[in-house]
């Protein structure tokens, strides 16, 4: 498989697939693809029935990926403005990515998710889902707006808006924090509900919330 | 503080802050910030903004401001992003050196400036049978420190002389220097000698700087 990224203000990935050679996407993210191209479903095993319940409802995430299968090529687009990675993983690396992020991911990157809860306070009630791919394999993720990357010394902390978070290594913990601004009612009343970041491991943001209304 | 933009076309903005320092940001625009940094509010009382004054802006339908700044207390870095495709301007202001900036667009301020709403402009339009009066808000800001905003989309600078003018639409309008006046006229196109759908336009009129930008 081969990955191209087709540059622009809101690019799109072009993946160019061998005989046999497959690729999975979020269902409904194609641009378009060569009629030689097959189409699939790759039914997500991870949690259940229940799990896909609560990914469809609170996430909105579809309980199965779009599956293409080659010869041919097939375009990918997440219809927003913004930067596109294409990433080799490692045998064994695993890469956490934010919902909505995923552009494709070569078919032999087993899939999984997982659910990172919000604070259950008021602006944070729920959290939000991020991908788990493993690799050896080739990914392809857009960032909405400009991407952000640093590495995070054992240990070390940084703090980010929920929707900031792109990717990330998964040997960096996520958690949900309340910063409050201060003390008093109004200090723990008006307050930062946001992501911290707890390292090792790489951390790739992005500098537009892409469920946040923009221009 | 030191800042800096990061990324082109939404971009974001990179502040380093020593230890001590402190720079203020409208709430809900960090993006992410060093374990180290500390988070405080500021009131606009806190920045001598009077509560009449508050309670007057809020009457008239209030800017996209909260009634605070988040402050962040270095050392370490933080970055802001207004989640908006256009560019960011960092102006660093003599002291006694004010700009009014568009209510919207600030992203971050040295503590040293001082900060204060307004109403820029105001006109009346017809709605049905009613009247409803429509403001331009700004945020004037004054030095000695660094100020940094965005504009949607592209940003045009001109510099007038005295008396002379240019008119922009009012949603073009970014920011002025002070000295700079801002008043409304109407612009009604001409057909077969009749002016229809008359809209407001900005009238500026120099000494002082200006910026228009392409967005809205």
């Amino acid at each position: 498989m081969q990955l191209e990224t087709l540059k622009g203000i809101v690019p799109a990935v072009l993946a160019t697939l061998g005989p046999q050679e497959a690729v999975y996407c979020e269902h409904g993210i194609m641009l378009y693809k060569d009629p030689t191209v097959g189409v699939g479903r790759k039914t997500i095993k991870s949690g259940g029935m229940f799990g896909a319940l609560k990914r469809e409802t609170v996430g909105g995430i579809p309980f199965f990926l779009a599956e293409f299968v080659g010869p041919g090529s097939v375009a990918f687009s997440r219809d927003g403005v913004g930067e596109i990675r294409e990433i080799e993983l490692a045998p064994g690396e695993v890469l956490d990515v934010a919902e909505g992020s995923l552009l494709c991911a070569e078919n032999r990157i087993p899939y999984d998710m997982f659910y990172v809860s919000g604070t259950h306070r008021p602006g944070r009630m729920v959290g939000f889902w991020m991908d788990r791919l493993t690799g050896p394999g080739w990914v392809a993720l857009h960032g909405f707006g400009n991407i952000i990357s640093m590495s995070l010394a054992p240990g070390e902390k940084m703090t980010c808006d929920y929707g900031a978070l792109l990717w990330k290594s998964a040997s960096v913990q996520a958690k949900s924090l309340n910063l409050p601004f201060g003390g008093g009612l109004l200090g723990k009343l008006e307050s930062y509900e946001v992501l911290e970041l707890i390292g090792p491991g790489k951390v790739a943001l992005q500098s537009v919330d892409p469920k946040k209304p923009h221009s | 503080m030191k800042a800096d933009t990061v990324g082109g076309i939404t971009p974001a903005v990179l502040v380093q802050l020593r230890p001590g320092e402190k720079v203020l940001a409208a709430h809900e625009i960090m993006l992410h910030m060093d374990g180290e940094v500390k988070l405080h509010r500021k009131t606009l009382k806190h920045l001598g903004v009077s509560t009449a004054h508050l309670m007057s802006m809020r009457a008239k339908g209030d800017s996209e401001e909260n009634y605070f700044f988040a402050e962040f207390e270095g050392p370490g870095n933080v970055t802001f992003s207004r989640d908006k495709a256009g560019e960011v301007r960092i102006l660093q202001l003599a002291p006694g050196q004010a700009i009014r900036l568009r209510s919207g667009h600030l992203i971050c301020f040295d503590e040293t400036v001082r900060y204060f709403p307004m109403v820029v402009a105001r006109w009346v339009v017809k709605k049905g049978n009613d009247q409803e009066t429509e403001y331009i808000f700004a945020d004037e800001l004054t030095g000695p420190g660094t100020v940094v905003f965005q504009s949607h989309g592209n940003i045009l600078s001109f510099n007038l002389q005295p008396g002379e003018a240019m008119r922009t639409s009012t949603e073009g309008w970014l920011a002025s220097a002070p000295t700079t006046q801002v008043n409304v006229t109407w612009f009604a196109p001409r057909m077969g000698g009749v002016g229809v759908n008359p809209r407001p336009v900005l009238h500026l009129v120099g000494p002082g700087s200006v910026m228009v930008h392409s967005g809205v």
